[in-house]
């Protein structure tokens, strides 16, 4: 299931893929996998990102069950 | 010496990792494959047979310490006797196909085979649940 929040989140900060991607230190194909939803990051990076953004893991990350 | 820093983030680190896991598997039967048939056709020397089982006996007791000292028996079966006696007797089948002789010999190195293979099991299979056992108590609560 896509991620859009990471990725509204991303374009709200004026950054691009490539530019998040160095900020966690990641590559830009994970950053776009995890968008996608195509790829799970570890708590480790999921953090990373949330310090990025401005964001908490809630708002980015958080999905009820069954959802 | 010193390797310098990962160029891979944790996905591709991942995927690596996924890569080595085909790799290793593809490694480990075909040299294994490779070996027995050599050994049984005997189209290779003595040396060539050496040099080969310590290189692939090596790969195997690194492959069993690392899983041991991880408290890892297997991905698909229970550390059982039961389990035990089965690769056992899957072992000792695959062997009786190998070897010659007269049936009385075969059925000796048959047996000792068998023997062998699960006390190994066995030993390994109590100082993985003991390791098991201690590493859960490291992180206890």
């Amino acid at each position: 299931m896509k991620n859009m929040r990471v990725k509204i989140a991303r374009v709200a900060a004026d950054l691009s893929q490539e530019q998040l991607a160095e900020k966690v230190g990641a590559t830009r194909q994970t950053i776009g996998m995890i968008e996608a939803g195509k790829y799970n990051p570890s708590l480790k990076l999921c953090l990373a990102i949330c310090h990025a953004l401005g964001k908490t893991l809630d708002q980015l990350f958080w999905e009820e069950e069954g959802q | 010496m010193k390797l310098p820093k990962s160029r891979l983030d944790e996905r591709q680190k991942l995927e690596m990792l996924a890569v080595y896991q085909v790799g290793f598997w593809v490694l480990f039967w075909g040299m294994g494959t490779l070996l027995v048939g050599w050994a049984v056709l005997g189209l290779a020397d003595v040396y060539v047979l050496v040099s080969g089982s310590a290189v692939f006996l090596v790969c195997c007791v690194t492959f069993t310490v690392g899983c041991i000292r991880r408290g890892i028996w297997s991905e698909y079966f229970k550390p059982s006797i039961k389990n035990n006696l089965i690769a056992s007797l899957i072992a000792t089948a695959a062997y009786a196909f190998l070897i010659s002789g007269s049936p009385a010999d075969r059925m000796i190195d048959m047996i000792v085979m068998f023997v062998v293979m699960f006390v190994s099991l066995t030993i390994l299979m109590r100082v993985t649940k003991k390791r098991a056992a201690r590493l859960e108590g490291k992180y206890e609560d």
